[in-house]
């Protein structure tokens, strides 16, 4: 015997790897083990092949069933061709083996990992928008709610309280100071004026209403005025449901609403809001 | 070395001792017990060493593979390039061989010429086959415009499955050679020595493929 005789394995405290551990030196006991590895071989491939191309299964556990049917193949080839055992003397095999192993499935596991996550952490903040645009139909939804508000706001409203009668503003519309925008009812006013009209000739202090400008205004028009600027969104929106209800007159430096006071004054004429009195 | 440790190594049925004195173990081989180990084993190993860090190369090939899978720049995928037939065709010719290659080696190791060479022979006819169909299939493929150039994940295709295809080229030459240098100098133990190398590198290979062709190819066309 020499050390370098094949045959003289079987006395080895350890086999080289791929060393066949055989009784007796016979060619028909060593092409046993490659056909056993052979037909396992065969099935297991048949099985991989069949299963990729399957409706028979459920789709996401396809790749599942591939890698499981690739390793126990790997497994297969690893007995039965190497010849790699869990015996004594395939120790240093199995443990180099073992870290190979450790070693790829760190690599894998961790190029996967790190990869998967810093696809997205790493685009520049420019191509973001472009690149999600990019992806097709139904990759990912989203919904979003977007409120739009103006640069400033500014409050308009009746002087006095009272049902509109007529809407001269839309929406989105651009305004001026003065410009007229909705009518409030004037009836009820103007039973007022009469019957304050009524009080003031029974006094002997008559003192008619006047209208803008002075000018004899018996007719009496009660009315809102917008200022200048852009007239704010939440007034945009509620104008065309304001028409045939009644409206809370907003304070301003004409006393308070409903006061006697306030109302005389108003029924003098074109009611206007000055600029003050909305900022 | 006292005759207490030769006891523990006679009586020790997992060759734990390592003793070189023992009776029972003529030509042992310790490991640091100061025991010559033989030239096959050694030889063997480092070549085990070395399959096992080529495949950890491979498995950075496949780690690329994976993450640039989906990045085909609008070129062709791999359920429009891959034809399984093909594929089918070229496991079958590396599994088999892996069979010849080992009744090669059988052969060799009872100093049999007809089992050694028919074998090897026909293990270089099924690698050829094997190779030819890739080399065709990469034609195919760069002649449709789905080059290594064409897109990321093309690239990390070409390079895995090209790294193997000369993997495999390399393994036809040495197994050449193995061929001729057993017809000059027969079945020596140097000789002997290198076809189990070489064994080891084609058995390597065939288990690269497998993961090949159930990462590349039929993942690749899976629904």
């Amino acid at each position: 015997m020499s050390y370098s005789e094949p045959t003289s394995d079987l006395h080895r405290t350890d086999a080289a790897p791929g060393d066949q551990r055989l009784d007796r030196a016979e060619i028909a006991e060593g092409i046993k083990s490659y056909l056993v590895g052979l037909g396992l071989s065969i099935l297991l491939t048949v099985m991989s092949f069949f299963i990729s191309g399957t409706t028979l299964v459920w789709g996401p556990s396809i790749p599942v069933a591939l890698v499981v049917l690739a390793i126990a193949q790997m497994g297969v080839h690893l007995v039965f061709f190497l010849h790699i055992t869990t015996a004594p003397d395939n120790v240093n095999n199995v443990l180099a083996l073992a870290f190979g192993v450790l070693i790829v499935l760190l690599v894998l596991a961790g190029s996967l990992w790190i990869m998967a996550h810093l696809n997205y952490n790493m685009k520049p903040m420019d191509q973001m928008m472009p690149m999600e645009l990019e992806r097709g139909p139904g990759a990912r939804a989203i919904t979003a709610k977007r409120v739009v508000g103006p640069a400033t706001a500014a409050s308009v409203g009746p002087g006095v309280s009272g049902v509109i009668q007529a809407i001269h503003c839309n929406a989105s519309m651009q305004v001026k100071a003065g410009q007229l925008c909705a009518k409030i009812d004037p009836h009820p006013y103007q039973q007022v004026s009469i019957r304050l009209g009524a009080l003031a000739n029974d006094k002997g202090q008559h003192h008619p209403p006047t209208g803008h400008k002075g000018h004899p205004n018996p007719c009496i028009a009660i009315s809102w005025h917008s200022v200048t600027g852009q007239v704010p969104p939440q007034i945009q929106q509620d104008l065309p449901t304001m028409v045939g209800r009644p409206v809370q007159p907003v304070t301003g430096g004409y006393g308070q609403t409903g006061s006697s006071d306030y109302l005389i004054k108003a029924l003098e004429g074109h009611y206007q809001i000055p600029d003050n009195s909305v900022r | 070395m006292t005759t207490i440790d030769a006891a523990v190594g006679q009586s020790d049925p997992h060759h734990l001792g390592h003793d070189r004195e023992s009776s029972y173990h003529q030509h042992t081989e310790g490991h640091a017990g100061g025991g010559l180990v033989s030239k096959r084993i050694i030889t063997g190993y480092g070549f085990w060493i070395f399959l096992l860090s080529d495949i950890i190369m491979f498995s950075a090939f496949f780690a690329a593979y994976a993450v640039l899978v989906g990045n085909t720049a609008g070129g062709p995928t791999g359920r429009e390039l891959f034809n399984l037939r093909n594929v089918a065709l070229e496991t079958a010719f590396l599994l088999v061989s892996s069979f010849t290659v080992g009744l090669a080696r059988i052969g060799a190791r009872a100093h049999s010429g007809s089992w050694f060479y028919v074998p090897m022979a026909a293990t270089f006819m099924l690698g050829a086959a094997f190779l030819t169909i890739e080399v065709q299939e990469f034609a195919g493929m760069v002649a449709r415009g789905a080059g290594p150039t064409r897109s990321a994940f093309l690239s990390a295709f070409f390079t895995l499955v090209g790294c193997h295809g000369l993997h495999i080229t390399a393994g036809l030459l040495w197994l050449l050679t193995m061929m001729a240098q057993v017809f000059a100098k027969g079945f020596r133990a140097d000789i002997l020595r290198r076809i189990l190398c070489f064994n080891l590198f084609w058995h390597a290979l065939d288990i690269v493929w497998v993961a090949i062709f159930t990462v590349v190819y039929l993942m690749g066309v899976a629904p």
